[in-house]
């Protein structure tokens, strides 16, 4: 140790034995009298369940139901004992008025969904933007099933309860929500009860940004780590679900607030994308005879970069005459989404090759009223018939030489 | 995987073997009187703040009371004490809470008991300086007496970086008392 170190053991021994000499605390007694007034409002609680013969999760969940009036949260007693209390501990004959094994270790943590939404609490930030939209985080009352964006909500995924600060008594977590659009920023967080009986925020264990953007469920495990199942996108609007990614994610708290420490920390690239890479070449020719349109043939090349192959090959907006030769035999419907006319599925690319595909079609000499200069997209497609995003999307597409 | 995968700081201590169990004497009131005022004076210098310090020492000795008879059995039950007021008092989100509470408090407390000495001022706003976690460091060290790996295994954090904690903690204090001490002498 430096030489710095007596003077400071002296002046903050100083320190300490001025503060001990002014305080004696409210004394043991004060702390049995809390304990045996929890008691009796979690008895009360417990005997109010049995004289209507329903279990207290039950009774607290129907007088506290959304219809009725908000319940001054500080007031309601624990609706249960802690699930996560202490084994059953051997008397040890201490003199003092120990607790039976069935009292809860602190104040209940155990929140119910009415209790929550029957108080404010403050939350955790939101991601940026967000409060700007209005979801605030000081007194907030969370509403429920709103269509409103911008609103700070609670959603629907049920409630965990354990004890994941290690305090000795259950927290409860929640998914609070914060909707922007089509989609919402999510966060899980704890809460729990101070000494006052009031729900007070304990933390947010964690919330979307911008590497995952969905939050599906939360656990906490037998440990009192709190186990996040995280999505990477939300697929709204013309998103197919199975684009979608989920990853469990572990966090605990690490005496301060929640860390992850455990699953993956990153989403990364889809390892099932592949990198396609397509050029084109055309021809315009004369039809013979009567016919007075011309015959376009398009030829495409199709190199997949990798990492992975690509089963089939979709080919987007390439159809607008009709069909006259090439590959249009072997097409199979290709969807991109709901909106999106048919393309074509063809058999595919293995990492590293490359294909060439050619479409033949015959179209007017002078372009219709509709007519656009477009461009030709070409997708990876599973063995499935299911499309893909690429992981390089530019070179995906090349416009068309002519309007038609 | 990139996380950190630090152990938790607050899990209680191992219990004490049924073969060992031999200090099962000692009550509550005893224990309460014991340790209140040091886990108090740990906390007042972490929050800067009597009032919450005395109220989070309450309330994890109410916790302490209520698992007694399993706490009794422990090893170190102050040290189980002592994390759960920690935690209790790292928790941002109660201390906002509360604040207008304690704020009331704190005007109650100030005119019913002595001021706070000068140098009990100086070492709170020297320790108001420091980073939390040379803070911590310095009080659980100095204050709690817990040697550097102790303060490790509470922390969750590797011995090395309590040592580095505790050198800079104790630099910038001694500089700050230093120039409190002085500023008190100017006046």
């Amino acid at each position: 140790m430096s030489d710095l170190d007596p003077l400071l053991r002296e002046r903050l021994g100083a320190y300490r034995n001025d503060v001990i000499s002014q305080v004696a605390g409210p004394g043991p007694d004060k702390a049995r009298q809390l304990l045996r007034r929890r008691r009796r409002m979690t008895a009360a609680a417990a005997a109010a369940a049995v004289v209507l013969g329903v279990t207290p999760v039950v009774v607290n969940a129907a007088l506290h139901a959304d219809r009725t009036p908000p319940v001054p949260v500080e007031s309601v007693p624990p609706p249960t004992p802690s699930t996560s209390a202490p084994p059953t501990p051997t008397p040890t004959g201490s003199p003092t008025q120990t607790p039976t094994p069935t009292a809860p270790t602190g104040p209940n943590g155990r929140i119910s969904r009415a209790q929550l939404l029957a108080t404010t609490v403050d939350l955790p930030n939101w991601p940026s933007g967000m409060a700007e939209g209005g979801c605030t985080i000081s007194d907030v009352r969370l509403k429920t099933n709103t269509k409103k964006t911008y609103v700070s909500e609670l959603a629907d995924n049920e409630f965990e309860y354990g004890d994941v600060d290690g305090d000795g008594a259950d927290e409860t977590i929640a998914i609070v929500a914060c909707r922007y659009g089509e989609a919402s920023a999510k966060q899980v967080v704890a809460f729990e009860r101070n000494s006052d009986d009031r729900i007070v925020t304990v933390g947010r264990v964690v919330r979307t940004d911008d590497e995952f953007k969905d939050i599906l469920a939360a656990e906490i495990t037998s440990t009192g780590s709190v186990q996040v199942t995280v999505a990477d996108i939300v697929p709204c609007c013309e998103i197919p679900d199975y684009i979608r990614r989920e990853q469990v994610r572990t966090y605990e708290w690490n005496g301060q607030r929640f860390e992850q420490t455990d699953g993956p920390t990153k989403f990364g690239p889809d390892p099932r994308l592949t990198d396609l890479r397509v050029s084109m070449t055309h021809e315009l020719a004369e039809v013979p005879g009567a016919d007075t349109r011309r015959e376009l043939t398009l030829v495409f090349t199709v190199t997949n970069a990798g990492p992975v192959d690509a089963p089939q090959v979709a080919f987007h907006n390439i159809e607008r005459g009709e069909r006259a030769g090439g590959d249009w035999a072997r097409c199979k419907p290709a969807k991109l989404s709901d909106t999106d006319e048919l393309g074509c599925l063809l058999p595919g690319v293995p990492a590293g090759e490359s294909r060439r595909y050619t479409f033949v079609q015959l179209i007017p000499v002078q372009p219709g009223a509709d007519a656009s200069t477009r461009s030709f997209l070409v997708l990876h497609g599973d063995a499935q018939d299911r499309t893909w995003p690429d992981l390089k999307p530019d070179d995906n597409t090349v416009p068309s030489p002519i309007q038609f | 995987m990139t996380s950190t995968m630090g152990s938790r700081a607050n899990r209680p201590p191992a219990v004490r073997t049924a073969g060992s169990a031999v200090e099962t004497t000692i009550t509550f009131d005893d224990f309460y009187h014991a340790h209140f005022g040091s886990v108090t004076a740990q906390l007042s210098a972490y929050t800067g703040d009597l009032g919450h310090a005395q109220d989070l020492a309450q309330e994890a000795f109410y916790r302490a009371l209520a698992r007694w008879d399993r706490l009794v059995r422990y090893d170190d039950p102050v040290a189980w004490v002592r994390k759960v007021a920690w935690n209790l008092a790292h928790s941002r989100w109660r201390r906002l809470r509360t604040a207008r509470d304690h704020l009331l408090r704190q005007r109650r407390t100030e005119a019913e008991v002595a001021g706070p000495t000068p140098d009990r001022v100086a070492i709170d706003a020297a320790l108001a300086q420091l980073p939390p976690n040379h803070r911590r460091a310095v009080i659980l060290h100095y204050l709690a007496d817990l040697s550097v790996s102790q303060i490790a295994a509470q922390e969750g954090v590797a011995e090395g970086t309590v040592k580095s904690w505790l050198h800079r903690g104790r630099n910038a204090l001694a500089a700050l008392l230093d120039e409190n001490t002085e500023g008190v002498r100017d006046v």
